[in-house]
């Protein structure tokens, strides 16, 4: 509940819209009680009065309430609306911009699709409620009160008599959406199983068919099918149970008015327009008890999904511009890890321990290891994507932690293995960082990466849309694409991992080519799996399980009788002649 | 754009006019339950009856009991009411019951249908489509079908008969009031008619910009890593802003017009209201109208606007079904391209010598991927394919498997020609094994023996030993019992591959067809692999498009695919010695792997 109240102040800007929304609902009730009031007179006094004149302004008088009604609706609906809509919104610019400065560990605990849930479907729970499933609430909850109030004030004994059934309908009401709702739960855990089967049977399509194993998937798919049928059948019969019941209840309500209202104006205690004004009342009062049960379960879920949207607004950015951080000039792109250790905070051993090198400006630094030795973390904490445990990195002999991360990320440009790219246009895409670039210098960079070829025989050139809506890009395009995003800011310092897999040779000979001359110039550090890029590179690290193992030029470590050194010998991995004559 | 990857190219419809085939085409789907639906028919006039007389008991109560000042009658028509109110309860509940089933029934028929329809089509359909849109087809499309044909079908009965109802009764009772409010409805008819396609619109506006929200959301949090190191969060909160006040623009459009919408319809029913009690209450005075009456009227008016909202919404309840009915029928008229011929006979027991006459194919109608290709291979060789990509490789192996059949010429296996044998009784005897190899959510077990659906335990661990996988399997948690996820989310590349072996391997063919994987797998079960491949050739026709050196030079024969043909047929020493194409291909991938630190070995 605290949770909630603390999303409350979201409301806090729209105050005004919230007061005029709370006028307009107490006028609605208000309002709401002079119609059956309004035929009440009708019946006692202007028809037995035989007065036209009366009757006449009664009738007035009815259509201006509704009228007022109306407008009052009007003016409650739209601006609860609007207010819900307007706390929705900011409540999720809100977790977007803050989960953008989030440090990326942060990510790597949460999944995906637990976060999007978060930021799409417990806002909507949150926004249903604050827009007018809170006011529906408190107004229904007046409504019964300030109703009830008038039909005891008008006759308490008949107000009594029609209350009798609305205690057990309200119990109905509540039972049946406690039932309900586990039952709901079940059918959409069905329906997910079905979509299951039925997406791995598309996606799959090839091994079906390859096994011949239809019939078998038909039947699989049945089951489910079934499955799911069954559970609507109960789900079904718990509704049929309950609704018509439900019906069948509030119409007590006018059997009993009718009755004791009817005995009561034979014996003259009661007017004929008095019952009927009741018989208005009731309608008053029926409505509300009977979304009782769906505006308890809205409340429910707004309460549920409040701390899940505070977990992600209070969660604290670990990566962060310091106090009194400056902006980095033009670097030189000397790399510098002093003692370097890093561990990650859920608890596993360190990843990384005693990293201490350093690389001079515009060298070639290449890493070897094999999987979890530590490549991609050490490689990470150059840009800030994670910050030393111990020890310290420093650009040109600066804590990068003294400087601001914009200023550093912008001279630094990373291509990985996981090319990330994003439903826009090729030229978006690369012009990702430098929106303002031109043309010309995306084209340049674009050769640079050897992906211009291909992309000027895509359907539109630089403005085909790729990603998800778009056509689809090999591994090997998207990784040039990659390469030319991170060349068009001009970094100095230059990290690659690369990628052996999904690219054909031939390209791979290009990309070769073209890194010799992209490399120029900055400092590069390359997660290296092919020899010769290891054979040209500057300096040379061994990582095994989080240490360096060996660092040095390539012919140092040629000499030394390390990991290196007996790769290089394990080259020969086909005796004979043949190789003799190939190569 | 034009894209062959989505050969459903207009954007999907959401309405679409009422279509009497289709209309009468999923009545057809509720022909089998019709005692049902004659019983759903049945109890819902009941109920519409029971509920019209409700307001004409009141009449009686205040205008019979009450003005005779008979409490006697007053009981006895609490009592007929009550029982009335028992009789609609009760057949209420039933109806709802059997109503419920048969949508639920007619909801399952077309699904089954469409998804048995679905196993038939053959690959042309698949390849053209994204999973999702076939996905939508039997999930939401099939929903919006049944939803309207059965709830659909039965509103628009009840609300016809209370309007008719209503109308009969009122004037009845006195039919110039009856006249007068009755005069109203056409005009609320068109007006509600008028404002449906505009709320209608405006909600799917509102669709389109939340699921652009939504997109963007994705996007930021599984690219986050490239928002941070491009600094880019100042221009994406920018451009969320953008989205978000779309959305924004869009909702508020729709809502302004459904908060006017609402009250001004209440306001012209009450205006109605007011002219019947102004009018009725004048009546009365002139002794022409009786209370009760005049009560009875108002309740009555009170009805008619639901069956006017019900039916408006059931309109655009059809529309959408209508497209719907479109899509889903679309698929289901769809005739498979590759089947049996009605003359079919089962293939025997196959040796395993393949043929390729003439054969020419091509995926799209004048581009050509294999021109009159000519080979034949006798029982029991390890045929390679290679050549760049595109060649035709994976054309010539679909064909052979029969998931295509060929645009010109003939393709045999043991002399016999595949598209007059049954594809059962011959994809059974095949082996296949793909690049990217499916893993289902199931077991290990379950993965395995698809090959063979009821093959013993023995023969599942006999296989994995074959190819081994037995041993990372028991090294896993319950070992053959392990859940796998979708896709085999938490095994390596490698150890899908060994499965997909394994499988193979069971389902002990004559002929097998195998898509190496290029991507680098893991280097310890690399070795595993090559052992694992090749005891899996031993002894059975192989076609293998190859990637791995040593796969290409353990082959009995090597095709070189290329230029919709085979440009170069041979051993590895006698093609290397032709210094042609594949000693080319060959150098080049062997300098590429030479380089490449993973395939060469860890320490």
């Amino acid at each position: 509940m605290n949770h909630l109240l603390r999303l409350m102040r979201y409301a806090r800007p729209y105050a005004r819209m919230v007061a005029l929304a709370f006028v307009c609902m107490l006028s609605v009730l208000v309002l709401g009680l002079l119609p059956p009031l309004i035929l009440r007179s009708i019946v006692d006094r202007a028809i037995p009065e035989q007065s036209l004149n009366l009757l006449t302004w009664l009738v007035a008088a009815y259509i201006a309430t509704n009228m007022g009604l109306g407008l009052a609706n009007y003016g409650q609906w739209y601006s609860f609306e609007v207010v819900g809509q307007n706390i929705a919104r900011d409540i999720q610019q809100d977790m977007h911009d803050h989960l953008q400065r989030l440090h990326l560990e942060y990510f790597r605990r949460q999944k995906t699709g637990d976060l999007m849930s978060r930021v799409s479907e417990d806002i909507h729970s949150i926004q249903e409620f604050l827009g007018w499933g809170f006011i529906l609430l408190f107004s229904n909850f007046l409504s019964i009160t300030i109703t009830a109030g008038v039909m005891l004030w008008l006759d308490w004994r008949l107000a009594v008599a029609t209350f009798l059934a609305f205690p057990i309908m309200a119990v109905v009401v509540l039972r049946f959406d406690k039932k309900i709702r586990p039952i709901w739960h079940r059918v959409r855990e069905e329906l997910g199983k079905l979509t299951t089967v039925l997406q791995e049977n598309i996606s799959g399509v090839r091994t079906v068919k390859a096994f011949a194993r239809e019939s078998f998937e038909i039947g699989k798919f049945r089951t489910r099918n079934t499955e799911f049928f069954e559970t609507n059948i109960e789900r079904g019969l718990i509704e049929a149970n309950t609704q018509p019941f439900i019906e069948f209840l509030s119409s007590l309500s006018i059997v009993s008015l009718l009755g004791f209202g009817g005995y009561m104006v034979v014996n003259g205690s009661v007017s004929v327009g008095t019952l009927i004004a009741f018989q208005g009342f009731v309608w008053n009062m029926i409505w509300p008890i009977r979304m009782l049960g769906m505006l308890l379960n809205l409340l429910e879920q707004a309460m549920a999904a409040a701390p899940r949207l505070l977990e992600v607004l209070d969660a604290v950015p670990e990566i962060a511009d310091a106090e009194g951080s400056r902006a980095a000039g033009s670097l030189a792109g000397a790399i510098r890890f002093n003692n370097v250790s890093f561990a990650f905070s859920d608890g596993e051993s360190e990843v990384l321990t005693d990293i201490d090198f350093s690389v001079a400006p515009g060298q070639i630094l290449a890493i070897v290891g094999g999987t979890g030795s530590g490549k991609s973390t050490l490689v990470g904490l150059i840009p800030r994507f994670f910050d030393p445990c111990n020890g310290g990195v420093l650009i040109d002999e600066t804590d990068i932690r003294d400087w601001t991360l914009s200023s550093l990320r912008r001279q630094i440009g990373m291509v990985l293995q996981d090319t990330v790219l994003f439903s826009a246009s090729v030229r978006d895409n690369i012009a990702y960082g430098m929106p303002e670039a031109t043309q010309e210098e995306i084209e340049t960079v674009a050769r640079l990466a050897q992906a211009h070829d291909f992309i000027a025989s895509l359907p539109r050139g630089y403005d085909t849309p790729i990603g998800e809506r778009g056509v689809g890009l090999s591994g090997g395009q998207k990784q040039r694409v990659a390469l030319a995003r991170a060349l068009l800011m001009d970094p100095r310092i230059l990290i690659l991992d690369e990628a052996t897999s999904s690219v054909d040779t031939h390209t791979e000979v290009l990309i070769q080519e073209g890194l010799k001359e992209i490399m120029e110039g900055r400092t590069s550090v390359v997660i290296a799996k092919r020899l010769s890029t290891i054979e040209q590179a500057d300096l040379v690290m061994v990582l095994e399980q989080g240490r360096i193992a060996e660092f040095g030029t390539p012919q140092q470590l040629l000499g030394s009788e390390g990991f290196f050194s007996r790769l290089h010998r394990s080259q020969e991995f086909d005796a004979g002649e043949e190789v003799a004559q190939l190569v | 754009m034009s894209n062959i990857y989505d050969l459903d190219e207009k954007p999907e419809a959401i309405e679409q006019a009422f279509n009497k085939g289709y209309f009468m085409r999923m009545l057809s789907y509720l022909l089998p339950y019709r005692i049902k639906v004659v019983g759903v028919g049945i109890l819902m006039v009941l109920v519409t009856l029971g509920q019209l007389a409700e307001p004409l008991l009141m009449m009686m109560i205040i205008d019979n009991a009450i003005r005779e000042q008979s409490t006697d009658k007053i009981v006895l028509y609490i009592a007929i009411f009550i029982a009335l109110r028992a009789l609609v309860y009760l057949c209420a509940r039933q109806q709802t019951r059997l109503s419920n089933w048969t949508g639920q029934r007619v909801l399952f028929d077309l699904r089954q249908n469409l998804f048995e329809h679905i196993q038939k089509l053959s690959f042309d359909f698949f390849d053209g489509r994204p999973v999702g849109k076939i996905m939508s087809r039997v999930t939401s499309d099939v929903n919006a079908m049944s939803q309207f044909v059965n709830m659909g079908v039965v509103t628009i009965a009840t609300q016809l008969i209370t309007l008719v109802g209503i109308t009969v009764i009122i004037l009845t009772l006195h039919w110039r009031l009856a006249l007068m409010c009755l005069a109203v409805l056409p005009l609320f008819a068109v007006f509600l008619g008028k404002a449906h396609p505009f709320f209608h619109r405006g909600w799917a506006r509102v669709r389109e910009e939340h699921s652009k929200v939504n997109a963007h959301l994705n996007e930021s949090i599984t690219g986050i890593q490239v928002i941070q190191a491009f600094s880019r969060q100042e221009v994406n909160s920018a451009k969320f802003r953008i989205i978000m006040e779309g959305r924004m623009a869009a909702y508020l459009k729709v809502i302004k017009l459904e908060v006017l919408f609402w009250p001004i319809i209440e306001n012209v029913g009450a205006l109605g209201t007011c002219l019947v009690i102004w009018f009725g209450a004048r009546e009365y005075m002139a002794g022409a109208l009786t209370i009760g009456t005049l009560w009875a009227f108002v309740n009555y008016l009170n009805r008619l606007w639901q069956p006017l909202s019900a039916i408006s919404r059931v309109y655009s309840q059809m529309l959408s079904a209508m497209a719907s009915a479109d899509r889903v029928f679309g698929f289901l008229d769809t005739p498979p391209k590759v089947e049996d011929a009605a003359e079919a006979y089962e293939m025997p027991p196959l040796t395993g010598g393949v043929e390729f006459k003439a054969v020419t194919f091509s995926y799209v109608p004048g581009q050509p991927v294999l021109h009159e290709v000519n080979f034949a291979v006798n029982p029991g060789t390890t045929v390679a394919l290679v050549g760049p990509t595109g060649a035709g490789k994976t054309t010539i192996i679909n064909l052979l498997s029969r998931f295509y059949d060929p645009d010109a010429g003939t393709v045999l296996v043991d002399g016999h020609d595949l598209s007059v044998v049954t594809l059962a009784s011959f994809r059974s005897q095949l082996g296949i094994v793909l690049q990217d190899p499916f893993i289902f959510a199931g077991t290990i077990r379950e993965n395995i023996a698809y090959g063979k659906l009821d093959a013993s335990n023995e023969e599942i661990v006999a296989a994995a030993q074959a190819v081994n996988a037995h041993d990372f399997i028991m090294r896993l948690p319950e070992g053959y019992d392990t859940v796998t996820e979708e896709r085999g989310g938490t095994l390596s590349q490698g150890q899908r591959q060994l499965l997909a072996f394994a499988r193979a391997l069971l389902a002990r063919p004559q002929l097998l067809i195998l898509d190496e994987a290029t991507s680098s797998i893991d280097t310890e079960t690399e070795h595993l692999i090559q052992q694992a491949l090749t005891r899996l050739m031993e002894g059975r026709t192989s076609f293998i498009i190859a990637h791995r050196l040593s796969t290409i030079r353990q082959a009995d024969l090597i095709m070189v695919v290329e230029g919709g043909g085979i440009a170069e047929r041979g051993t590895h020493e006698e093609l290397i010695k032709n210094r042609g194409k594949y000693y080319e291909l060959y150098t080049a991938q062997y300098r590429a792997a030479k380089d490449n630190l993973e395939m060469v070995g860890d320490q």
